[in-house]
């Protein structure tokens, strides 16, 4: 518990980039969440194996985004593509870290993409990425998103395009370990973000009863901080309804436990679809 | 020659006091008694124009004559008052005259470079012009209302979802039915592709290869259906997005329409009168029900630049571009005008003339639009009245061309000079022509006037009333009378104190002296309201409670010796005998002539010698100065002239075989004029008949063939020049100046002159005839002919065709002996 209730030190921060629009606002993210903890920013660029793999099929062709062309890619053209991708990809980052005045460091990696971002992710204290990597989905979530909520490994923020960190937070509790873990990262980023803003604790849970239960519990998590505190129960977890609880709280970033009694893996791909701001996961 | 009974006999001495003027012939005082006031404060201001009857009864015609061309040259010399004489009888005429309209620009919106014309009664221009930005005003507030509310972000949004959503579920369908065939939707680095998957990998080519033939086929053949069905949504999404855009689109006119309608609905009700201004409001309700987004500054729809730029931007428009777009531009306002407009342009440019078209540089781009159209004086002055100085108007590069155009086209069209010379090359407008109905007054001096006329084929057809002023008007009676009301209004206008009775005598003498004539008055009221300030300021100097003769008096002499210095220089110059000139004594072929030397406003008199020297010759009078180019035209003509005359006169019926030459001395800045013809008769004859002529005199006027002097210009100062020499070096009593009898009714003499002639220590001569003044020159008799044509003996003309039958004869000898070569 003891462990669980200190202080997070954040030195080290990745961002996986594909140079999707998601993956631009998250690397605004990076920067902005590097810049405020002072902690250093590693951009991580995936060549995928997929690509390279699909490019060596002779029946698979490519269509164009916005030309709908069909063309037959060869694998010696997959690699140059994915070559001037990264190139792109790079240069964006410098540009973005440069003006943000944070410490950097860019690193290209073949192999499959999750594994590959989580590996990244394991040696980092917070990892950042886009929803998708598909500007045409908007709100759907993407499959590298999607992997890293059954992985246990620490902090990711999943920020999708247009949205930015906003002073505020707010934490889901329902009583898990990983919720006790989710408050004190709620704790250390709101010292980061604005330390006089109260902090909303939404307390998940089925009766009046369990609520109260788990304030109670809650209250002593953070005893000994100096913190405003503002309470609210949730009954199930809509995201709808959450959704618009958040936006009347004026809630900036939501701290979310991504493995919870109350919350299995549907219902949080649902609330990370249709919630309108950046969502810390606590893995 | 008549009247010369008293020189009949030989070498008499001539009793000139006979002819010599008496003092109150030199100077034509103003009556006292004629002037019935005592100061100025008592007289009446002078409403009517001095002296100038023709000219007024020309901008009387001109004003009249309601026909175009009939525009009017007013022509006189600098100093007559014709730019105020002008501007009051417009300003009188045109007060009871009507308003002309107001004049307006507009936004044409179907053709942008050609701003449309709106034409208003006078005050109306304002008016709606207050009420468009009322109307503007009220526009961004409906508008930014109307796109602000609940109903218009709802629908926004909800066209936007249904788009996404469109999008989204079709690719989704896609992605779905390719999951459930096990194969893979990936985005490509430039698309997007399918690709069999197993357990997240994509199969390589050789997993791929290790499949059944079936199997491969059966991928193959789902990869190729997806493929296409992909390509057909892809292929789609541009046809949505216009969807949107058009729902987008009526969804923003809805909304414009409902916000703006009401507001101008009001307009049109209070304008039904004036159809372009209903038309203007309909065009504007159209175009801002098309637009109306792009004047809301949103977050997500602004302008891609960067927001410092913007920003810098919006600080140097001064206006927001609704504003800009809708605005009316009032060129020409009225609404606080009574009559017609008189317009006076100081500096008649181009632009000036015809309006301009201005730019803004933007992002060093030069832009314009109808908001920077500005008037220039036709539009100030369509309607009424407009007065220039032609020398301006023909000083400034294209200006006269520009005022001709417009005058001879009926219609102000505003061009800029800089595109018609090529010289920019930035949009650029043609704004609609206005209708002209303006009546121009040029002044100017006459030099202008006559060479516009002679060298300007249009200005005949555009400036056909000529209004003539008068430098000079008659010294009369009745002239007198409004001399001294005009006089008077000076003084009040001036706010000097009153002249009294005497100070005006003085001033009306000076003005006399002005025009170089007793008989005459100047009507350059500039100069006499010169000479009205600095008496006054002389008057009050001495403390005095009126202007009175004595300042007048200061005043003349003060003006004359700030101008004065090379004068005395000249003066000083002849006293220390650097200048040769006798004032006593007798010289044989030598005499005083008199020239007049005219620097800025003064003009003085100064002797000059002028000798003569004769010899045996073939009958040629040698003008030394036109020899050496320092003679002009008129004083060889007068030379000439001098030929002529002693050659009819002595050698009718003998060859004139003498050469003599001519000059003036110590003159190096040449003559012109015939003035001196006469003097420089007198020293031929002299030489000739080598009598000496009395160097006390000084002698004027021109002389034709028959020996007869005529009038010059300039007497009074020449007089003067010579009466100063005299003067200084003492007068003797013998000393005096000729000049032609013609003369006598210009003189208008210094006091000093007068004074001295009175006590018969300076004289005055007039002459009508060469042979009067050589008697007085020589004091010998002229002579005249008996029946035989023969000249009594001793007189000047006997000896003169004496020494010239001599010559001739000397002549023929030599001929006869062949020494002279004839070629």
């Amino acid at each position: 518990v003891s462990e669980e209730r200190q202080a997070l030190n954040i030195k080290r921060i990745v961002v996986a980039l594909d140079a999707s629009p998601h993956s631009l606002a998250a690397l605004e993210a990076a920067v902005d969440l590097a810049a405020r903890f002072g902690a250093e920013l590693a951009g991580l660029y995936v060549e995928d194996e997929n690509l390279l793999r699909l490019a060596g099929l002779p029946f698979v062709h490519e269509i164009g985004i916005f030309t709908a062309a069909r063309r037959r890619i060869g694998s010696r053209e997959m690699e140059r593509q994915i070559r001037v991708h990264s190139r792109r990809v790079r240069r964006l980052f410098t540009v973005t870290t440069q003006r943000a005045q944070v410490a950097w460091s860019f690193r290209v990696v073949r192999g499959t993409v999750l594994p590959q971002v989580l590996t990244a992710a394991s040696e980092a204290d917070v990892l950042v990425l886009g929803s998708a990597g598909w500007s045409q989905f908007r709100r759907r979530l993407g499959s590298t998103a999607r992997g890293i909520l059954p992985e246990r490994f620490g902090l990711a923020l999943i920020v999708r395009e247009g949205m930015c960190i906003g002073d505020r937070l707010a934490v889901v509790y329902d009583g898990s370990s990983t919720a006790a873990r989710a408050l004190t990262a709620a704790d250390t980023f709101r010292q980061r973000l604005d330390r006089d803003q109260e902090l909303t604790v939404l307390l998940l849970a089925d009766g009046l009863r369990e609520a109260q239960r788990l304030q109670v519990q809650a209250e002593n998590r953070l005893a000994d901080r100096d913190i405003d505190v503002h309470y609210r129960s949730l009954r199930g977890t809509n995201a709808l309804h959450l959704a618009d609880v958040l936006q009347a709280e004026g809630c900036g970033v939501l701290v979310l436990p991504a493995r919870s009694s109350a919350l299995h893996s549907s219902a949080l791909v649902a609330l990370l679809e249709h919630l309108n701001l950046p969502v810390l996961l606590v893995t | 020659m008549n009247g010369r009974e008293n020189v009949d006999f030989e070498g008499a001495k001539i009793m000139e006091t006979n002819r010599e003027l008496r003092a109150h012939q030199l100077y034509h005082a103003t009556d006292l008694e004629t002037l019935n006031f005592e100061t100025t404060a008592d007289l009446e201001d002078l409403e009517e124009v001095l002296g100038q009857p023709r000219a007024m009864a020309a901008l009387k015609f001109g004003t009249g004559m309601a026909r175009d061309g009939y525009n009017i040259f007013a022509l006189g010399p600098t100093g007559t008052g014709k730019r105020n004489v002008i501007r009051t009888y417009f300003q009188q005429r045109a007060a009871r005259e009507p308003v002309p309209d107001d004049w307006c620009y507009v936004n044409n919106f179907e053709e942008r470079h050609r701003p449309r014309t709106i034409r208003l009664p006078a005050g109306k221009g304002r008016v709606l012009r207050d009420d468009v930005d009322d109307l503007i005003e009220g526009f961004g507030t409906a508008l930014s209302a109307a796109f602000e509310s609940e109903e218009y972000q709802a629908r926004r949004q909800t066209i936007n979802e249904e788009l996404q959503e469109q999008q989204s579920a079709a690719f989704q369908e896609v992605r779905d039915k390719a999951e459930k065939e096990g194969v893979a939707m990936l985005r490509t680095p430039a698309g997007l592709a399918f690709a069999p998957v197993k357990d997240g990998q994509v199969l390589s080519s050789e997993e791929v290869e290790a499949l059944s033939a079936e199997e491969r086929q059966r991928i193959e053949s789902e990869v190729e259906e997806l493929q296409s069905e992909l390509q057909k949504i892809v292929q789609q999404i541009p046809s949505w997005q216009r969807e949107a855009q058009d729902q987008f689109k009526e969804l923003n006119r809805e909304m414009a329409h409902f916000a703006v309608s009401g507001l101008i609905d009001e307009l049109r009700d209070k304008y039904g009168g004036y159809a372009p201004v209903v038309e203007h409001l309909n065009a504007v309700q159209k175009d801002i029900i098309e637009n109306a987004r792009d004047f809301l500054q949103s977050g997500d729809e602004g302008s891609n630049l960067p927001a410092a730029l913007r920003g810098a931007m919006q600080n140097l428009e001064a206006a927001s571009p609704l504003a800009r777009r809708y605005r009316v531009n009032l060129l020409v306002d009225h609404s606080q005008s009574e009559g017609a407009p008189v317009v006076y342009e100081d500096n008649p440019t181009y632009q000036n003339l015809v309006g301009r078209v201005e730019h803004r540089a933007q992002m060093g781009a030069l832009l314009t639009d109808f908001n920077l159209i500005k008037p220039g004086a036709l539009h100030r002055a369509n309607g009424g009245y407009l007065i220039l100085d032609a020398r301006k108007v023909l000083g400034q590069p294209y200006a006269w061309e520009g005022l001709k155009r417009a005058l001879g086209s009926g219609e102000i069209r505003i061009d800029s000079l800089g595109q018609m010379l090529s010289l920019v090359s930035t949009i650029s407008l043609e704004p609609g022509p206005i209708p002209l109905d303006v009546r121009i007054a040029l002044y100017g001096e006459p030099m202008l006037y006559y060479m516009l006329y002679q060298l300007d084929p249009d200005f005949a057809n555009l400036f056909k009333v000529e209004a003539d002023f008068s430098e000079r008007m008659d010294r009369d009676g009745d002239n007198q009378q409004t001399y001294t009301r005009m006089i008077a209004t000076l003084v009040r206008q001036e706010e000097l104190q009153p002249f009294d009775r005497a100070a005006v005598a003085r001033v009306i003498e000076r003005s006399a002296r002005l025009a170089g004539d007793a008989q005459k008055l100047s009507t350059q009221t500039r100069d006499i309201a010169d000479l009205l300030r600095e008496a006054d300021y002389w008057a009050k100097e001495a403390g005095s409670d009126a202007v009175r003769a004595q300042h007048v008096e200061q005043a003349i002499d003060a003006q004359i010796y700030r101008a004065d210095r090379i004068r005395e220089r000249m003066q000083e110059a002849i006293q220390r005998d650097i200048v040769l000139i006798d004032t006593e004594g007798e010289k044989v072929g030598q005499v005083n002539g008199l020239s007049v030397i005219m620097l800025g406003n003064l003009s003085f008199g100064r002797p000059s010698r002028i000798t003569a020297r004769v010899r045996l010759g073939k009958g040629d009078v040698l003008d030394i100065e036109r020899e050496v180019d320092l003679g002009g035209p008129l004083h060889s003509k007068g030379v000439l002239i001098l030929a002529g005359f002693l050659g009819a006169r002595y050698a009718g019926e003998q060859p004139l075989a003498l050469s003599a030459s001519l000059v003036f001395e110590q003159s190096y800045g040449g003559v012109d004029g015939d003035s001196a013809s006469s003097a420089e008769l007198y020293t031929l004859l002299s030489a000739i008949a080598e009598v000496p002529i009395q160097q006390a005199f000084a002698v004027t006027g021109s002389v034709n063939q028959h020996g007869h002097v005529q009038a010059i210009g300039g007497v009074n100062e020449k007089i003067e020049g010579f009466f100063d020499v005299c003067r200084a070096r003492g007068l003797t009593g013998e000393q005096g100046v000729l000049i032609p009898a013609s003369n006598v009714q210009h003189l208008m003499l210094r006091q000093d002159v007068v004074e001295a002639v009175e006590a018969g220590r300076f004289h005055i001569y007039p002459v009508e005839t060469v042979d009067q003044g050589i008697e007085i020159l020589t004091g010998l008799s002229a002579g005249e002919p008996d029946e035989a044509g023969k000249y009594p003996e001793g007189t000047i003309n006997y000896r003169v065709e004496k020494r010239l039958a001599e010559l001739a004869e000397k002549r023929q000898a030599f001929g006869s002996n062949g020494r002279e070569d004839e070629s």
